[in-house]
């Protein structure tokens, strides 16, 4: 099977972003939509008096919010939904994260294949959050339906005071 | 109209978790396309077409539409923290999109206790965690650790 993982692809295991803040502080009502997202109406995220009496002393919002916190910006007037006009675009994404290159492989399809977190605190209303990207591993597995190529993405995620919120490993699979 | 008073759920303690205690498993779903369009919203992301366009994910030889990898592991990591109780904190958590989650399908929340452990006076629990589907495939296989609370502690 044709090998994906050419120079060029190993080229860009170990490259790291800058630290990327996301665009607003959290909001309380962008934490409520994530509860509500994901189907947990808990106090701790949004009653005062009884996240009083939690470990937490306070409002949290809930653990996954910070992958999700970051918005496109005020100022990037290019409209992510537009790129289908594009004529080279064939419908797949490969810039993986903000401030990391794009990962050369033609393969057609990018999927998701989930994440390990390591969580240290959450974030609150009023924190700003950044990230930070690094492209930890890149390599390939040929299976019975074709050649698999397994990206491993490590985001560390803090506020901008320096408080570490979550580290994760994200594994995105080209096929 | 109808009122429920939401509280957070009740402490679990390390000593009431046996090895092999299976929790009861909860359900969530039929999971509709409006449950991916509220994630989609909730984290402002539009991008990947297939997520809400049944003709886009059959153009690129999917099924239909698949309900996100992360809205499905977000469900079962609150799972978890209704499972480990108000005062667990959990220390980390895996998850694996391994079969398609689509309109219509049920997700159930499935989790045991593999290994309790105290180390450095700390106590641990880790979790062997799946969703399964309404036809008992496994969707998502995932884990977690927590630390406990002790009883007295």
């Amino acid at each position: 099977m044709k090998n994906h993982v050419t120079d060029d692809v190993r080229a860009i295991i170990g490259a790291q972003s800058s630290w990327n803040e996301a665009t607003n502080a959290v909001e309380a009502s962008e934490v409520r939509r994530f509860f509500q997202a994901i189907i947990d109406p808990k106090p701790v995220y949004w009653d005062e008096d009884q996240a009083k009496e939690t470990r937490y002393g306070g409002t949290i919002a809930p653990p996954a919010f910070a992958v999700h916190a970051f918005r496109r910006g005020t100022d990037e007037t290019i409209d992510p939904l537009d790129a289908g006009l594009d004529p080279e675009f064939d419908g797949v994404s490969r810039a993986l994260r903000p401030g990391l290159p794009s990962v050369p492989i033609a393969l057609p399809r990018v999927l998701n294949g989930g994440y390990e977190y390591e969580l240290f605190s959450y974030p609150r209303v009023g924190d700003r959050i950044k990230c930070r990207s690094t492209y930890r591993d890149i390599y390939q597995r040929d299976g019975k339906t074709g050649p698999m190529v397994f990206i491993v993405i490590e985001d560390e995620y803090a506020t901008a005071d320096g408080r570490p919120l979550l580290k994760s490993l994200n594994t995105m699979i080209m096929r | 109209m109808f009122k429920v008073n939401m509280v957070e759920p009740p402490v679990v303690y390390f000593e009431d978790l046996a090895e092999g205690h299976e929790f009861p498993t909860v359900t969530k779903g039929p999971m509709m396309v409006g449950h991916q369009v509220r994630w989609a919203g909730a984290c402002d992301n539009y991008e990947s077409e297939f997520h809400h366009d049944e003709h886009v994910a059959k153009a690129a030889g999917l099924p239909g539409i698949l309900l996100s990898g992360p809205l499905m592991a977000s469900l079962l990591l609150t799972t978890v923290t209704q499972w480990l109780g108000r005062d667990a904190r959990l220390v980390r958590f895996f998850d694996q999109n391994r079969g398609a989650t689509m309109p219509r399908d049920t997700a159930l929340m499935n989790g045991r206790v593999k290994r309790k452990y105290l180390e450095s006076g700390k106590a641990f629990v880790e979790l062997d965690l799946s969703i399964t589907n309404q036809r008992s495939e496994v969707t998502t296989p995932g884990s977690a650790l927590a630390e406990m609370p002790r009883r007295g502690g």
